[in-house]
């Protein structure tokens, strides 16, 4: 009853602050106006600012027009993933394969372990068409192969940068430097999300390692912290400090709260500050986030097809959990899920990443859970207003790298930002498609190039915004996520 | 339902709904525009998106005033004629009614309002007098207003204050209850709540004189040690301290004596001039102190990144950019990094002011490079540090000698260019011989390979027939042409050896005595600058120019008729695991000057100084402590130019550029010659004639203090940043800092915390709240939130669990589990088990690493560090309740606040719980209070697996009172 009547006084302020702030918007005349207006202008207020309820800054909020996107489902190879093994099929280039490469591929270009004249490689799996769509895809991902049609491959990724880090940073913030908000964080921002009891931005991490920069990919920027990624876990806490400490029991957490409240609301009573009374709301949630944080993490609870066909064990820390949970949680309203998996840095230097090594079982691990989430998300309906999104950080060369200018034992290739494949499937984008080409051997776009920026742009666009309205003022400039340069939306793609 | 302050989720839009609430109560005064405060807010709204900074649409660009008045646009119309409306084609344009002429421009409506034109109109009429922005013309010292309040005035600052609530028809609140008051302070200006005794003893105190009871507690707060780990806490926000180096691996980083520097500067009251003079520039002073070089650490918190594969140069770049931008935020309170790729689109910054404020950046000797250096080393005995400054200067100065004698001799040998000679590789590196200024140069073809040895062989007709003293080695940019502005990977001579060969293939080694290499001080060992375990002679990472070395035989050679001198250069390092730093191109040249063939030897001056320079170097190295990275000037003559970045991208440079300072602002400021340093730039901040420094540094003491700034946005006193509500005490207090107090920080943290303002009570009535809910008019005492360090801290004090030790390496406090997954897997959390003090240090001593930031602090706002963080948003989220009631080290204080009700405090367990509420929140409880304590306690007394107790302080430490001050 007492958090009734504290929700009710929060409501109540709340909408005495939007009342004062339409009468100031509305006083169109004098010196006030022309002050509000100077100060828009300056300030970016003049772009989309999202108008979140004064007391909850995760608020579902419209955004510029209606988007076809409502969640996002982002999955992250850790590593870049080699687009030549997988999805850009170049017969051209097994032809070339163990020549010396041309000149003209070297020149005024640089890697970061090629050196010398390395030797042309081959794609080192057999390629298929599937789908009405025909798609080539790889012997390597045979259960995805069975969605050809649902997904829209994009060929001609370009990015800016060559080192992980880097382009990672780039990937996810607009960014090669640490800092900048990331996609979820802007998504949240301008979208809030649909479920009050859970975070609107989950961050869930596979494959044994954390990427190199870390919480810089789920980083809030220079946004208010409350919309960077929250880490989710499978083992222990799911969110950290989640669990009450030992000794004390659900029922004792409540009567403490209970006196806790009291206690603050009479705080409230002598100092008259309304931030108490958001504090008593932020200790309810807190509570009620503790009971349904556990509930949306728990797979246990899932049908033993749904176990087998992602291929998830419960407590495991795995990819395919983390493709079970992902869907669990698109379907508790989180707005922003995203997923990274380590292990996928092709370069031959190891047995644990090499092409005709830990590759294969990187895709193994990824094939069966994403052809399941795919399905699963369908049959569910949610696919409509989901979209999936898979990419690496960059593509890999055509070129076999050859470490130190010497043959290596194993086979890999090295970064190369020029040409990378990603693809995405559901609300937004047209299924069973393929835009742009790399040339002959996969190395450079040669028709319809995508850069990074024109990716954000086109994202944006799916989730209802325009990039070049959507900017949050830092450093005296309307950040955006596509940056300062030109973006373009890829409107080929759109559904 | 998750909420945050208003001012941190829309801080634009609301802030700017506060600020009108506010302006509106000015009114203009008739008659009189203000260019700045009438006129530039409508040309920032209105007009500049075309005609600004980034766009000047048909040249008008409304930043500058010679853009403006009196000048004629490409139509040829003069925009504004001053005091002639008919010929202003600006007030013809926005008054027309024809579409394809009106401003702004029918798709960009709406129009202007009749009162924006009536003072567009009035200003041209008045003479259209352009006056500046407030912040780039230097404070003048204003008049102390009055009013009905002054006889509640502690000092100035309230007669500033109650003269605008005067004018508001408000009333200051009454005083603070005492013991929230010294709790206030206490926290206020040291970060820790006050103990109970001295809560006790300040109440008895403040009954019998309140005034001298708030002194002397306000002066012994500043005297704490605490206060300096307070205000670092603030400092180490701005300049991005973190102890490790960002991007790449994100490699944990020695730097932590800079952090204890800054703590000490404040606990010393260090003046703000040389505050800023020690941290921009101490290596420049003339007799700088160990202290003065570990302050220029502050600009090497700049991130660097050591994954295998990167360009150096780009990341150097990226540091210097950085430094240049935190300079302008720390110092200015200006965006300048909006002018690193076009002019500043509000400001009366140009684009090659960024550049030419860079060239004093430009030339330090850091370069991205894995080991940090330069570094310093920093005694761990503070009585060394003397020692230390005077060994460094002393070795710089024998290593100074050496090398200039050894450069003159270069200087005034005759040489001989070797003119036929052949050069190559054992490992794939490929090198061709072409003739070049009567010298034969070798360059390398193609890719070169990791691990070159680069092989010269030079026929004895390249040598004269007396015997050869001296050998002179040229190491080039592959192309030199271009390397000056695109700098190439340079090399790194890893070893030398050289042989005479006879015509049967017979090899002689050479020994070489002594070398004379083109850097004084980089490496630091003369004698071994070939050797393959020194350090090495290199341009590294990168090359511009030309670099020489000679090298200096033990006995003059004889290089008969059929024989030929062989040199080898071997160069093993790689840059970032990949790129090798070889040598790939050069030329060779001899000599048979005598001078050489004495040079160094046994009885000369320079074996002398060697011997000293040997025997001093070895007693600094021995001295125990840790090395930092710090500040140092590249020598001239290997000086790098700086070009303007086009669109503020690093490859692709325009013209060069000297340093400098922005021209807007030298109309105020003493015009620099081209050649000034970093060092004049330095003092330039804390010069009589900067208008920002001081300005900017007491507003960011009074937004700590009453939690908004005078300048409500920290990071932009430009013109499109919020205006002060206060301008007069801003200037005043400005004047005070910078004049009457000698730019003591204490002296003015002291002045603003006796201020009767500091001491209203917070209770604010429910018209105060919706009249002025940021507090920016000041009719009440502040009530802020503890900020991320504060919170913890506190809780520690409280829980008698805090350990005071000042400074030192980072400490690892307990971590929940699973977050440290570092990429770099020998960067250990070694967790302080809970016997170790070290577990329960203030905050600002836990490591901190930037790509896994210390979740408590995260959770709560703390920044991570990358780039300088000018003004912290709050949020108010579940998130941070979790940790308050979950966390291990808030649990951990959970139950010592338990056992201090049990066994410190006395009496029944309602003394306890009293005695308890009292510790955390300084104030008495009341009965209610108390009764609901005590209900808690009693209706879980029962319980077999919960500690009552703990229950019960859980609730004290979560309590909306403690958690805000």
């Amino acid at each position: 009853m007492l958090t009734s009547t504290i929700l009710n006084e929060v409501q109540r302020l709340r909408l005495a602050r939007d009342t004062r702030r339409q009468f100031l918007t509305q006083c169109g005349t004098g010196l006030g106006s022309i002050y509000l207006a100077g100060q828009a202008a300056a300030s970016g207020a003049a772009d989309h600012f999202p108008q979140h309820d004064s007391s909850n800054p995760l608020s579902a909020t419209a955004p510029h027009f209606p988007g076809k996107v409502k969640r996002v489902i982002f999955l992250h190879m850790i590593g870049a993933p080699s687009q030549l093994e997988l999805f850009d099929y170049k017969p051209e280039l097994q032809k070339l394969d163990g020549k010396p490469c041309p000149q003209e591929f070297l020149e005024g270009k640089t890697f970061a372990f090629i050196q010398g004249t390395p030797d042309m490689l081959g794609p080192q799996y057999p390629f298929k068409q599937h789908g009405d769509s025909g798609a080539w895809i790889s012997d390597r991902l045979p259960h995805l192969a069975q969605h050809a049609d649902k997904l829209c491959f994009i060929k001609t990724m370009q990015t800016d940068q060559f080192n992980h880090g880097p382009a990672q940073l780039m990937v996810h913030t607009g960014n090669a430097r640490l800092g900048y908000p990331s996609i979820g964080s802007w998504v949240t921002w301008g979208l809030g999300s649909e479920n009050a009891d859970l975070p609107g931005y989950v961050v869930l991490l596979s494959g044994g390692r954390q990427p190199r920069v870390g919480k810089a990919l789920w980083s809030s920027g220079f946004h208010p912290s409350v919309y960077q990624g929250v880490q989710c876990r499978s083992q222990g806490d799911p969110v950290l400090n989640v669990s009450n400490p030992v000794g004390i029991s659900r029922d004792t957490r409540r009567t403490a709260l209970d006196t806790l409240s009291v206690l603050n609301q009479q705080t409230h009573q002598d100092f008259g500050d309304p931030e108490t009374l958001t504090r008593i709301a932020q200790y309810e949630m807190a509570f009620r986030m503790q009971m349904a944080v556990p509930e949306a993490m728990d797979i246990k609870g899932e049908e033993k097809h749904v176990h087998e066909a992602y291929g998830a064990k419960p407590g495991k820390e795995s990819f395919a959990n983390n493709c079970l949970l992902a869907r669990r949680l698109v379907e508790r309203g989180v707005r922003y899920v995203q997923l990274f998996d380590w292990g996928w840095d092709s370069h031959g230097a190891g047995k644990a990443e090499a092409l005709n090594g830990g590759f294969k079982d990187k895709c193994q691990q990824v094939d069966r859970p994403i052809a399941a989430l795919l399905a699963d998300l369908q049959q569910r309906g949610l696919l409509q207003d989901t979209l999936v999104v898979w990419s690496g950080e960059f593509g890999r060369t055509p070129m076999r790298e050859n470490r130190g200018g010497r043959k290596m034992t194993l086979i890999g290739r090295d970064h190369n930002p020029g040409a990378f494949t990603s693809w995405m499937a559901g609300a937004g984008v047209k299924p069973g498609m393929t835009y742009g080409e790399t040339d002959d051997v996969g190395y450079s776009a040669a028709v319809n190039p995508v850069h990074l920026r024109d990716f954000h742009a086109t994202l944006l666009h799916m989730l209802g915004f325009d990039h070049q309205r959507f900017s949050y003022p830092f450093q005296g400039l309307n950040q955006r996520l596509t940056g300062v340069k030109e973006a373009h939306v890829i409107e080929d793609i759109l559904s | 339902m998750i909420s945050m302050k208003a001012t941190a989720v829309n801080h634009h839009l609301l802030g700017t709904m506060l600020s009108l609430a506010i302006a509106c109560a000015t009114p203009a005064r008739a008659g009189d525009v203000d260019f700045a405060r009438d006129i530039q807010p409508i040309l920032n709204a209105k007009c500049v998106k075309c005609h600004g900074g980034v766009k000047a649409a048909g040249g008008v660009s409304f930043v500058y005033e010679d853009r403006v008045v009196n000048f004629a646009a490409d139509s040829g119309e003069l925009v504004v004629s001053p005091r002639n409306l008919d010929s202003s084609e600006m007030f013809r344009r926005i008054t027309s009614d024809d579409e394809g002429e009106m401003m702004p421009p029918p798709e960009a409506h709406p129009a202007l309002t009749e009162s924006q034109l009536s003072l567009i109109r009035r200003w041209i009429e008045q003479g259209a007098i352009w006056s500046g922005h407030w912040a780039f013309t230097p404070p003048t010292k204003p008049v102390v207003p009055t009013s009905q309040h002054d006889h509640l005035a502690v000092n100035e600052i309230d007669r500033f204050l109650f003269h605008r609530l005067a004018a508001e028809g408000l009333n200051p609140s009454g005083v603070e209850e005492p013991g929230r008051l010294l709790r206030r302070l206490s926290l206020g200006l040291t970060g820790l709540p006050p103990a109970l005794n001295e809560v006790d003893s300040f109440e008895a105190a403040y009954a019998i004189n309140a005034n001298s009871a708030v002194e002397v507690a306000v002066d012994d707060l500043l005297s704490r040690p605490a206060f300096g780990e307070r205000w670092a806490t603030m400092w180490l926000d701005l300049v991005r301290y973190a102890d490790s180096g960002g991007l790449g691996i994100d490699q944990r980083r020695t730097i932590w004596a800079y952090r204890d520097w800054v703590i000490q500067a404040f606990n010393d009251d260090l003046p703000f001039d040389d505050f800023t003079i020690s941290q921009l520039a101490g290596d420049l002073l003339p007799k700088p102190t160990t202290q003065d070089l570990i302050a220029t650490a502050c600009n090497r918190n700049t991130q660097t990144n050591n994954e295998g594969g990167t360009d150096d140069e780009e990341f150097r770049m990226e540091a210097i950019v950085d430094r240049v931008n935190t300079t302008w935020q720390t110092w200015g309170g200006v965006t300048f990094g909006c002018v690193q790729c076009h002019d500043h689109p509000y400001d009366p910054f140009r684009h090659a002011e960024y550049y030419k404020f860079m060239a004093f950046m430009n030339n330090t000797a850091d370069s991205d490079l894995n080991d940090d250096a330069p570094r310093l080393k920093v005694p761990n005995d503070l009585a060394k540090f003397a020692e230390v400054a005077a060994l460094r200067e002393s070795t710089l100065r024998l290593k100074t000698q050496i090398w200039t004698t050894g450069m003159e001799l270069r200087d005034k040998t005759l040489w001989t260019a070797a003119t036929s000679l052949t050069a190559g590789a054992q490992n794939g590196t490929k090198y061709a011989v072409e003739q070049h200024d009567g010298h034969a140069e070798f360059f390398a073809t193609g890719t070169v390979s990791t691990k070159t040895e680069t092989e010269i062989q030079m026929p004895a007709e390249n040598f004269s027939d007396q015997p050869v003293t001296a050998v002179r080695l040229t190491v080039l940019p592959l192309n030199p042409a271009t390397a000056e502005q695109n700098s190439e990977w340079g090399f790194v001579v890893t070893d030398l050896k050289a042989w005479i060969v006879a015509a049967d293939g017979q090899k002689t080694a050479v020994d070489f005595r002594w070398s004379v290499p083109d850097v004084p001080w980089l490496p630091t060992d003369p004698w071994r600058q070939i050797e393959a375990n020194g350090e090495h002679w290199a341009a590294n990472s990168r090359i511009h120019y030309a670099r020489q070395i000679v090298l200096v035989p033990s006995a003059p050679l004889n290089i008969g008729d059929q024989q030929q001198l062989e040199i080898h250069v071997q160069c093993n390092n790689v840059s970032g695991g990949s790129h090798p730093l070889v040598i790939k191109r050069g030329h060779v040249a001899s000599t048979s000057d005598p001078r050489w063939a004495t040079f160094a030897d046994q009885d000369s001056d320079v074996h002398k100084w060697n011997a000293q320079l040997f025997e001093e170097a070895k007693r600094l190295n021995d001295v125990p402590g840790t090395s930092i990275p710090i500040m140092q000037q590249r020598a001239d003559m290997i000086a790098r130019p700086t070009h303007v970045f086009v669109r503020g991208n690093f490859m692709s440079k325009g013209d060069r550029v000297e340093s400098g300072l922005p021209a807007s602002l030298l109309k105020v400021a003493p015009a620099s010659s081209d050649s000034a340093t970093r060092l004049d730039m330095a003092q330039w901040w804390v010069s009589e004639q900067n208008p920002l420094t001081a300005r900017v540094f007491v507003n960011r003491v009074w937004e700590q203090m009453f939690g908004i700034g005078i300048v409500p946005t920290l990071e932009d006193f430009g013109s499109s940043g919020d205006k002060p509500t206060h301008p007069e005490l801003l200037d005043h207090l400005a004047i005070r800092f910078q004049r009457d107090h000698r730019w003591s920080v204490k002296q003015i943290v002291r002045e603003i915390a006796l201020s009767y303002a500091y001491r209203q009570s917070a209770k604010a009535t429910p018209e105060l709240t919706s009249r002025d809910p940021d507090n920016r008019l000041i009719a009440r005492g502040p009530r802020l939130r503890l900020t991320a360090e504060f919170v913890r801290d506190q809780s520690l004090a409280v829980s008698g669990l805090l350990t005071t030790k000042i400074g030192g390496p980072p400490v690892f406090p307990p971590l929940p589990g699973g977050v440290w997954q570092p990429f770099d897997g020998g960067d250990k959390w070694k967790t302080a088990e809970p016997d170790d003090p070290d577990r329960y240090r203030r905050s600002i001593y836990t490591y901190m690493k930037r790509s896994i930031p210390f979740p408590t602090f995260a959770t709560f706002d703390a920044p991570s560090r990358e780039f300088c963080t000018p003004r912290r948003l709050t949020s108010n989220t579940p998130l941070q309740a979790l940790v308050m009631l979950n966390d291990t080290a808030f649990v951990e204080c959970a139950e010592a606040l338990a056992k201090r009700m049990q066994h410190e405090f006395e009496g029944s367990v309602r003394d306890r719980l009293a005695a308890a509420y009292r510790a955390v929140t300084a104030r008495q409880a009341d009965a209610n209070r108390l009764d609901q304590l005590l209900q808690l306690h009693t209706s879980l007394a029962d319980s077999a697996q919960t500690n009552p107790w703990i229950v019960v302080a859980q609730v004290l430490l979560n309590l909306d009172e403690v958690l805000t001050y």
